[in-house]
């Protein structure tokens, strides 16, 4: 399906934001600053489990890094035999992985077929090619990061390079051949495990195959290396209307509308069909708990749906603070209840492409054994403390505080370009608002709209609860 | 790293990476090559002429506008008279020296920042001076309930906290309006704090937690980390270290206290006049750091240990890490070195270390790079995976090159292109404010005039061809270099190399919340075990050799069809189907496969003969029979209770099929349901889930003769009662047809 064509659009936002659809349907916010003659480019992108087909956990994450080394036309000695090497590389692999799941012992042909097919591609290529044309624009920072359910690529440049750094993003949008994608994927999924952000990915998955059943994944791996899926992920996510670009800085937003007008003319020729995520509609149980094996402490992730007419920011504030940090309503009840060496975290909506999503509670515990008792049973305990919570929501003061946290935040975000440019990024993809409300300075929720929010999700909405077990 | 938290629930820099003061280029490191130049060499840069003269100096105003311009291949920025908003020093009294820098912010309140670092109480015992500051930064006042974390929060605010032996630093932001309120609240902590054990065994543990898993999962970090801070001690050391640190030794370098000689405060405030901030911050100071002036000490960290370090196991794979320490903006001088720098490493993919290296090693080495601070010093730090055996060859290339740029300096276009990068990187460090902190920071420990210095810097980047490169590449040639190699093993009898002892950590955090795998396929086995119990035993299973059935399904648009199965283990199927009045007959047999519908028959597509097969193999006995014969292997994934039944759910270990789950009944053992899913050309990726019950005994096996059938996207649902089903051998006539029937 061809991308969307429309002519583009240009709603004027609050503090000179333009909301700007271009002819591809890509979608820009223009948030120029006049301060420093830097232009931050930040992508929004989904990504995550809620993304990756079950067979390749983190191949989302892996696919947003593997598009910076290189196009057909950006890094390549000669495209057609790389990407033959490629191709022909990764059918051994998918055989190589059928004769190992049926038990037998490879032979020495096809795991010289693959090391062969392996070096003739990294003869050809060059996958610093299109990152160091970047430099040349010029630009200066090329900075990838990901969140739980979103990735974000950055760019700083200046006026002189934004043409051609748009020129540079359309091509790869439309041309990126995932260089180096195995070896990518066997990095993130390296990094997954050691990561401090979420070391709870176990619990995540289990979370959404409870909470979210029968969920599509749009990417079928059947029969198919890693590279076609790789490439066919990497459309569905770069498809104009799932990525959100903001542009923030010095710069003259005439200017570099028509510039922009100029490069996002088209889609891609091979965007795949935008499919919505479905499952097999909503279960009968109000309540769904599983146990899964864990690992060497405890750890526990509920879930609870949330409303589609839940205020945003009501739901911001609930979980602030329920979960936001040590002096969080959960963490303190729990150590008033004598559990030591937890920590809390809370986010909503997750993961971040569902609607209306799910407000996501995590606890696990950082007692490190042979320090202290061991714990008591933490289950109970959770669901107590979340019970309370329910029923008094947060005191006048304790909304307060949150209030005042929120607008802390809020301010934080505003503090530099780049800052906001990330902000908005955040803000209109994955939590959908509109960029007059992302940049408001003002809250607009009561304390009882909280209340009342606090009792409908923890009390009267289903909940799925994943409880990982210390082994012992 | 730099964390901050975003608007509105999520945090968007759980997410965002933000390297160090000098936003550095991050790329993971691959096992690519490095772009090389053809025609770098000549003798004698040519460079551009310098741009006209436009803007005014020091007002911090907007750009001009301006267009791109090239000449002699160089791009030439256009904005070159933008400077940033000024800051203000001040000595105050106690040796405190403080520093600010304001900015309009219209319209809408923003955020203050800021920060004060002061030198750590002496004590050379590891992680001391975190586990105090810390602990102050949780502990409440005294008379009061409220730390000074809790309280920063009630304002609105955030509180960061970092220490090594050298120096501690809390760094706040908060809402403009209430930067009095949070640097009172600040110094109060420094006087009035109730310092319980409790407290500091909890504020222990948790920095135990967050050391053990970097020195696990993130061992070049920690290394880089040692080299910072406490060289001589390894992994375990360190550990150790902060473990035995006894409550009481906390309370004694509180006792000693933090001094404000040699502190510095750094301010970022909206609205304000930076004179104003700085008379207004004197006043709130005073009950800290007193009130007589004295001269503030310039710090003055020791470098780096230099040489080569290596700290051995025995994969022969290695992080090689080069740590140089990379000058502030002091004037002409840092500029010259910057663009140096940025020409001889390219900040990771090129520069002339990239070219030598693409010689030696084309498509296998790639550096990333960051930046790491200690005291007043930064460093540039840049590390890749390479094989142990290249090591040494590395660090030889890397001063080959820098032997070239002596010999051939670069060609104008690549001075020009790294003096921009330069100029943008530092003009990206004065715009975010937390990086100006550390700038700010470091520049006045150092004894430095920020706005001088850095003005020069600025200027001198927008004209490269004033740069003096000689004596920057000279300097390259006798900076001090620190190589750390960790992992693999050094080349015997090379005395130069220093050996660490670093890679015996074995008090790693386990995952928080999977089994290992083979624990997982060991808990399945327990649950196959019963289930085969339940469904008959193994023996009456593995002797399953085929299955005659007649079935009713009923589809999700009332559509009605009857099916008359028979099935041979070897994989032959004949399915007649009675559909709307019509009669359709299929075949299967290995490569043969086809259907006949009245007179006519045509040959069956080898995917839609498989999924054919495939949903026949998902019956329950079937998939029970290929675990017993070892085709199958699975792991326990879950235990889900709903209401009052519990169910295991297996997962297939096959990376080769697409997901494949059984979910079993752990009261009855018998198979409820399996989940997969299906790709259909023209409806793509359909999730299945077939739930079976109404299980009867057949010949002493259970067989389930019900099935509902839940696919997702438009096929919809199905429900399926068998009539009958027989288990036993099929002649093989039923699965051929006549002669008369092709």
């Amino acid at each position: 399906m061809a991308g969307i064509l429309s002519m583009p659009g240009k709603a004027q936002g609050p503090a000179g934001i333009r909301d700007l659809t271009m002819p591809d349907g890509s979608r820009f916010l223009l948030v120029p600053s006049g301060e420093s003659p830097l232009i931050h480019w930040v992508t929004a992108t989904p990504a995550g489990s809620a993304e990756d087909p079950p067979e390749y956990p983190g191949l989302s994450y892996a696919v947003a890094r593997a598009s910076l080394n290189g196009t057909s036309e950006i890094g390549s000695k000669d495209w057609p035999a790389e990407e033959l090497a490629i191709i022909t590389g990764e059918d051994l692999r998918l055989e190589l992985e059928q004769v190992q799941a049926a038990g037998e012992v490879p032979d020495g042909a096809l795991l010289a077929g693959i090391e062969k097919s392996r070096l003739l591609a990294n003869q050809l290529s060059d996958p610093y090619a299109w990152r160091r044309e970047l430099q040349t624009a010029p630009a200066l920072q090329l900075e990838f990061s990901e969140a739980n359910t979103v990735s974000f690529l950055e760019i700083t440049t200046t006026a002189v390079g934004f043409s051609k750094v748009a020129s540079l993003m359309k091509k790869r949008r439309d041309n990126a051949e995932l260089r180096g994608l195995r070896e990518i994927l066997a990095q993130v999924q390296k990094e997954e495990a050691a990561r401090q952000r979420h070391p709870l990915a176990g619990l995540r998955r289990e979370i959404l195959e409870l909470a979210l059943p029968g969920r599509k994944t749009a990417i079928g791996t059947q029969g198919r290396n890693l590279y076609r899926v790789g490439k066919e992920m990497f459309q569905l996510s770069q498809v104009p209307q799932r990525c959100l670009h903001v542009i923030a800085g010095g710069f003259d937003p005439d200017q570099v509308q028509r510039e922009l007008e100029a490069v996002f003319v088209s889609a891609p020729e091979t965007s795949p069909v935008l499919r919505a995520p479905e499952g097999w509609g909503t279960r009968k149980e109000k309540e769904l708990i599983s146990e899964i094996p864990g690992g060497d402490r405890q750890a526990i992730a509920m879930a609870f749906e949330v409303p589609r007419d839940a205020n945003p920011q009501a739901l911001s504030i609930l979980v602030d603070w329920l979960t936001g940090g040590p002096d969080s309503f959960l963490a303190r009840e729990l150590r008033r209840d004598e559990h030591l060496g937890l920590r809390t975290q809370g986010q909503a909506p997750f993961p971040a492409t569902a609607v209306p999503g799910l407000l996501l509670v995590e606890v696990w515990e950082e007692r490190l054994p042979g320090l202290g008792a061991a714990p008591r049973e933490l289950l109970g305990s959770i669901r107590k403390v979340l019970d309370d919570a329910a029923e008094t929501g947060p005191s006048q003061i304790e909304f307060n505080q949150a209030v005042a946290r929120a607008r802390g935040r809020r301010g934080r975000a505003l503090a530099s370009p780049l800052d906001l440019a990330y902000h908005l990024a955040l803000s209109c993809s994955v939590l959908r608002q509109e960029p007059e409300e992302a940049m408001r300075d003002t809250l607009s929720v009561t304390h009882e709209e909280v209340r009342q929010l606090a009792r409908q999700i923890l009390r009267e909405n289903t909940r799925s609860i994943v409880n990982a077990k210390r082994q012992r | 790293m730099r964390q901050r938290r975003d608007g509105d629930g999520i945090s968007a820099s759980q997410c965002r990476r933000r390297s160090g003061p000098l936003l550095a280029l991050l790329i993971s490191p691959l096992l690519f090559g490095c772009y090389w130049y053809q025609n770098y060499a000549v003798p004698e840069p040519q460079l551009p002429p310098d741009p006209p003269e436009h803007g005014s100096e020091g007002d911090g105003g907007p750009p001009p506008a301006g267009g791109n311009s090239t000449e002699g291949g160089s791009m030439v920025l256009s904005e070159l008279a933008y400077l940033p908003p000024q800051a203000v020093d001040k000595q105050f009294p106690g040796g405190l020296r403080a520093v600010a820098r304001s900015f309009f912010s219209q319209g809408r309140s923003g955020a203050a920042y800021l920060q004060l670092t002061i030198p750590s109480p002496g004590s050379r015992v590891y992680g001391l001076p975190m586990l105090l500051a810390e602990t102050l930064a949780s502990a409440k006042r005294a008379g009061n309930t409220e730390s000074l974390r809790t309280a920063l929060g009630r304002l609105g605010g955030e509180l960061r906290v970092q220490a090594d032996h050298i120096s501690t630093r809390f760094s706040i932001s908060v809402p403009s309006e209430r930067w009095h309120d949070a640097l009172r609240r600040l110094v109060a902590t420094f006087d009035r704090v109730e310092i319980k054990r409790d407290v500091i065994e909890e504020v222990q543990r948790f920095l135990l937690a967050d050391l053990s898993n970097t020195l696990t999962n993130k061992p070049k970090d920690a290394i880089v980390g040692r080299f910072l801070d406490h060289r001589e001690l390894g992994s375990e050391a360190r550990y150790a270290q902060l473990q035995d640190i006894d409550p009481s030794q906390v309370e004694a370098a509180f006792a000693d206290g933090y001094a404000s000689q040699g502190s510095v405060l750094s301010m970022v405030v909206p609205n304000t006049q930076a004179q104003t901030l700085l008379r207004q911050a004197e006043i709130i100071m005073r009950p800290w750091a007193g009130s007589e002036i004295e001269a503030a000490p310039e710090q003055s960290t020791a470098g780096l240990q230099v040489g080569i370090y290596w700290a051995p196991t025995k994969i022969d794979r290695s992080t090689l890490i080069l740590m140089l320490e990379s000058p502030d903006t002091e004037g002409i001088e840092a500029a010259a070195r910057l663009t140096a720098m940025q020409a001889l490493t390219g900040r990771g993919i090129g520069g002339r270390f990239g070219e030598i290296l693409g010689q030696m090693f084309p498509h296998e080495v790639g550096f990333a790079t960051e930046m790491a601070q200690r005291g007043e010093r930064q460093y540039l730090v840049l590390s890749a995976e390479v094989a142990s055996g290249q090591v040494l060859s590395i660090i030889n290339g890397f001063n080959s090159a820098i032997a070239s740029m002596l010999d051939e300096a670069p060609h104008a276009e690549a001075i020009s292109r790294a003096a921009n990068q330069v100029r943008m990187r530092l003009l990206l460090q004065q715009e975010s404010p937390e990086d100006w902190l550390d700038w700010s920071t470091r520049m006045t420990q150092k004894g430095l005039n920020l706005e001088p210095a850095y003005r020069q810097t600025l200027a001198a980047l927008e004209r490269p061809t004033s740069i003096p490169l000689g004596a920057a590449f000279t300097s390259l040639a006798t900076a001090e270099q620190t190589w750390i190699v960790l992992g693999g093993r050094p080349p015997l009898g090379n005395e130069s190399i220093g050996l660490l002892d670093d890679n015996a950590f074995t008090r790693g955090p386990a995952s928080v919340s999977e089994a290992s795998k083979p624990l997982q396929a060991a808990l399945a086995d327990t649950v196959m075990t019963k289930a085969l119990d339940a469904m008959g035993g193994g023996n009456r299973i593995l002797g399953i050799t085929g299955y005659a059935a007649k079935s009713k399904t009923i589809g999700s648009s009332s559509i009605e069809f009857e099916d008359s199965d028979w099935y041979d283990v070897s994989g032959r199927l004949r399915r007649s189907r009675e559909i709307l009045n019509t009669s359709i007959d299929t075949r299967i047999d290995g490569p043969k496969a086809d259907e006949k519908s009245g007179d006519e028959i045509k040959g069956l597509d080898a995917s839609e003969a498989d999924r054919i097969l495939a949903k026949v193999r998902r019956h329950p006995l079937l998939l029970l029979q290929a675990y017993l014969l070892g085709k199958d292997q699975y792991r326990l994934v879950a235990m889900r209770t709903a209401g009052d039944r519990q169910v295991a759910i297996l997962e297939l270990i096959d990376r080769t099929k697409p997901r494949f789950r059984m979910h079993i009944d752990q009261g009855s053992g018998l198979v409820r349901a399996v989940e997969t899913s299906t790709e259909i050309p023209e409806l793509g990726v359909l999730q299945i889930l077939e739930s079976y019950r109404d299980y009867r005994n057949v010949t002493g096996l259970r067989v389930p003769f019900q099935c509902s059938t839940k696919t997702s996207g438009a096929s919809g649902d199905s429900e399926t009662i068998w009539q009958s089903f027989e288990l036993g051998d099929q002649a093989d006539e039923v699965f051929e047809r006549s002669e008369g029937e092709r």
